[in-house]
């Protein structure tokens, strides 16, 4: 079989002591972000960026998908013994996680939850083997006028899938798309929106956006409320065990999380948040007694937390094999592959086998380590949350300031990072979210390059877009989601889904 | 204490200077780090060649030698960097001197007149461009192309990815007739897809790209822009002998400096490059780079700078590239 021989050059790849090392400190890192509220994985990862650039490809994108499913792990293991998301993805775990803990059964909650992740996560790395290589073989039959309707759909889906209004996710994607197009302009040469300004030439710097709208403000956002003690529950190691009726009843939640999160982590603007809620909407609807939970039901917290655990790894097939980023997070990951030169999608998995299986292998260690990580030593990670922030929030600043600096030694990216801290804290009082943003901001330039290619190449004839088949079912497909927008029966369904 | 001490080392210090500044400079240098400057950022294949020279020439040097990243605005925000820098010697510009002389046509209002800020040390590479066709294609020559593409008039279409790709499809059109539409592309990469399906007939790009994809089995290298063949792959025919054209559009690297940097130094400075690129293991560096190694006197090179910013004044009419800015 091909799948394994490619999986053992993963595991040569991802094996070696280097790339081990980076994938414990990602999870690691992943681990503590997700047991401290307040600091999620994306201004983690943001923050991070700059740092990879020492770094060989494999080595950086290993631990920086360390972080990112690491703080799946992590987030439930607060949400359940304090009542506080750890992790947007954890909010649903709350609700019986902590149920459970106030009930004695810490242990079988912190059980499940790290149990079923592991499960998802390796269920969503065979996901990658087995739907990777088509989609990339397919892929590699793409066209400009092809690429161009796939952003099309991926931007769409994502403002069906944002969180809140849907005139407020369009309106993000567009402010990302005008300030995609920032810079000088492939076709004609012109400099667009540059105000004379030569920084601006190549376009806004992804870093400064990043590191602005998610490290800075994830800091201010923190100070707004006091620092208020944290108490938790204790969990002892050997209260850790479940027993048999909890395995009896969570085994099926984790199955069916599993399955419903590695769908849903493919889907462009899908993810890990969206993966949690929709598992435990499932598990509550198909529950021969719903009143259960809320109360302390096993299957809320096997369900989710299995979910977005696979969601997290599914998200990297779009991105690996299209080059589509499906959220902010993947966004943020196919900066990383540029800053290395790697140009994301069908090409990965041809030209650089190691990096890809590499990244898929240590995703099934990432995993294994993470369990380990996870139960053994709770103590450590319950202990943190009584890290004062007053040392914490202005360390992370430095270190934003630090990354940004260092890229470029240019003093003017800061006064970007700044800028890009202040608009993005403005958009968060205003109840809009940034990660659609910056999709738009990567996708834009991406869709426009391809958009006014085709029409180079048909000579100015749109009936490109529709002659192709590839590019024609991509559209059909967009006008469908476009449909789930402004049709409104179907609207409400989508705000009954969030409601829940 | 401290004022004697000072007063003693500026006492030797104007006592040697008075001497003969000329050999006391060349002792001295170097007496400090040495900057190297790269346009491009940190981890791009650009970066790697200029660390490369960084870790060859540092044991030459008895110094550190540190890689500063100033990418961005098309190489200008580095070549304003290096001219505005101090002319000590402590400053290199590893960079395409081609393209450092490009820059004062391509932009509308470029921020430096290199001619009087920059000089050239000492040369690293030259390389050409090429005219890469699909490798199923049954164009095996360059005239199979041409013959092929005449008579499809402006129903053909080319790739290009940068200017110096700009300029090689134009003059190639110039010279054989051909009237193809140009395709720009952000990378060379991006082309390939469209290339292999046959929306695109042709594609003109970088030798690093078009090595890798020839060597893959995808495309084929029909010509090159140099006017000489290259050492590194002799097998593939030049424009010129192709009779397409008499020019001689090579992309070249150099280490410059800041005009008016002491000839002591600027003497080091080529003495340590020369050496480093005229090693075995250099040649089969800058052969992956798709280019030859390129040695020549210092006074020679900036001859040929200067007479590079005439020739891309030339291109850039030639292709009728809009300056940006």
């Amino acid at each position: 079989m091909d799948v394994f021989a490619n999986l053992a050059t993963g595991f040569a790849a991802a094996g070696t002591l280097q790339n081990l090392w980076f994938a414990l400190i990602g999870c690691t890192l992943g681990t503590l972000i997700g047991v401290l509220p307040g600091i999620g994985p994306i201004p983690t990862i943001a923050i991070l960026l700059p740092v990879t650039y020492g770094l060989n490809p494999l080595s950086s994108l290993v631990m920086l998908a360390g972080i990112y499913y690491g703080a799946q792990y992590g987030g439930s293991t607060t949400s359940i013994l304090v009542n506080m998301p750890g992790e947007a993805s954890s909010i649903v775990t709350c609700i019986d996680g902590h149920q459970m803990a106030k009930q004695g059964r810490a242990g079988a909650a912190l059980a499940v939850a790290a149990l079923g992740s592991f499960f998802a996560g390796c269920v969503g790395t065979i996901f990658i083997c087995a739907f990777a290589p088509p989609l990339a073989a397919l892929a590699q039959q793409f066209n400009s006028p092809d690429y161009f309707s796939l952003m099309v759909l991926g931007l769409l889906t994502a403002v069906v899938l944002a969180h809140g209004s849907v005139i407020k996710a369009i309106a993000m994607i567009v402010i990302g798309l005008l300030f995609g197009l920032v810079g000088t302009d492939v076709n004609s040469g012109a400099t667009r929106y540059t105000f004379g300004v030569s920084v601006l030439w190549d376009g806004l710097d992804f870093l400064p956006m990043v590191i602005g709208m998610f490290g800075v403000v994830e800091i201010i956002r923190n100070l707004e409320q006091p620092d208020v003690g944290r108490s938790a529950i204790t969990a002892r190691f050997r209260d850790l065990w479940p027993s048999m009726k909890d395995f009896h009843e969570s085994w099926r939640a984790v199955i069916r999380g599993t399955f419903l999160g590695a769908i849903l982590g493919i889907l462009p603007g899908g993810g890990v948040v969206l993966a949690s809620f929709a598992a435990y909407t499932l598990e509550k609807k198909i529950a021969k007694d719903p009143s259960r939970f809320g109360k302390g039901a096993i299957e809320g917290v096997a369900g989710p937390e299995s979910a977005n655990n696979s969601a997290a790894q599914t998200s990297f097939i779009p991105l690996l094999t299209l080059g589509l980023p499906s959220n902010a997070i993947m966004a943020l990951m196919m900066g990383a592959m540029m800053i290395q030169g790697i140009q994301p999608g069908s090409a990965v998995m041809t030209s650089r086998p190691d990096l890809f299986w590499g990244l898929v292998a240590s995703m099934w260690i990432g995993n294994l380590m993470l369990v380990i990580i996870n139960l053994p030593m709770i103590g450590i990670w319950v202990k943190l949350l009584s890290l004062p922030y007053r040392f914490l929030y202005p360390a992370i600043l430095l270190f934003c300031v630090i990354g940004v600096y260092s890229t470029n030694n240019n003093s003017v990216l800061m006064v970007f990072t700044a800028g890009f801290g202040l608009f993005g804290y403005i958009l968060v009082r205003l109840g809009c979210e940034p990660a659609p943003m910056v999709l738009g901001f990567i996708l834009g330039p991406l869709m426009e390059e391809n958009l006014r290619r085709s029409l180079v190449l048909s000579r100015g004839d749109p009936m490109i877009f529709v002659q192709r088949p590839i590019s024609a079912i991509l559209l059909v497909l967009s006008a469908c989601v476009v449909a789930l927008i402004v049709l409104p029966a179907l609207r409400k369904t989508r705000e009954e889904a969030f409601q829940e | 204490m401290r004022t004697g001490t000072l007063a003693i080392g500026g006492a030797t210090l104007l006592l040697v200077a008075g001497f003969d500044p000329v050999v006391t400079q060349a002792q001295q240098y170097p007496t400090q780090d040495i900057r190297f400057i790269c346009a491009f950022p940190p981890g791009s294949g650009a970066d790697v060649l200029v660390r490369y020279f960084a870790d060859k020439v540092r044991p030459l040097t008895g110094k550190n030698i540190i890689v500063e990243n100033r990418s961005g605005a098309g190489g200008n925000i580095a070549i304003e960097y290096v001219s505005r820098a101090k002319p000590d010697g402590y400053t290199i510009f590893v960079h395409g001197a081609s393209g450092t002389a490009a820059s004062m046509s391509l932009f509308k209002n470029p921020p430096v007149d290199v001619a009087k800020t920059i000089q050239v040390v000492s040369t690293i590479n030259r390389q050409p461009f090429m005219v890469l066709v699909d490798a199923k294609s049954p164009y095996r020559t360059l005239a199979d192309l041409t013959a092929a593409m005449k008579p499809k008039g402006n129903k053909a279409s080319y790739a290009t990815a940068a200017p110096f790709g700009t300029v090689v499809g134009e003059v190639y059109k110039l010279g054989s007739g051909v009237q193809a539409v140009e395709v720009p592309y952000k990378n060379a990469i991006d082309s390939l897809n469209d290339q292999l399906s046959g929306a695109i007939d042709y594609a003109v790009h970088d030798p690093v790209y078009a090595l890798a994809e020839q060597r893959k089995g995808d495309l084929r290298i029909l010509a090159v822009s140099t006017a000489e063949r290259l050492k590194a792959n002799p097998d593939f025919p030049t424009l010129k002998e192709l009779g397409v054209s008499d020019l001689n559009m090579m992309g070249w690297w150099a280490a410059m400096v800041p005009q008016g940097t002491p000839k002591a130094a600027t003497d080091q400075i080529n003495k340590w490059f020369d050496q480093v690129v005229g090693s075995e293991e250099t040649g089969k560096f800058l052969a992956s780079f798709g280019g030859d190694q390129l040695i020549m006197p210092p006074d020679k090179a900036q001859e040929l700078f200067l007479q590079e910013i005439k020739n891309w004044a030339d291109y850039v009419r030639i292709a009728r590239i809009v300056p940006a800015g």
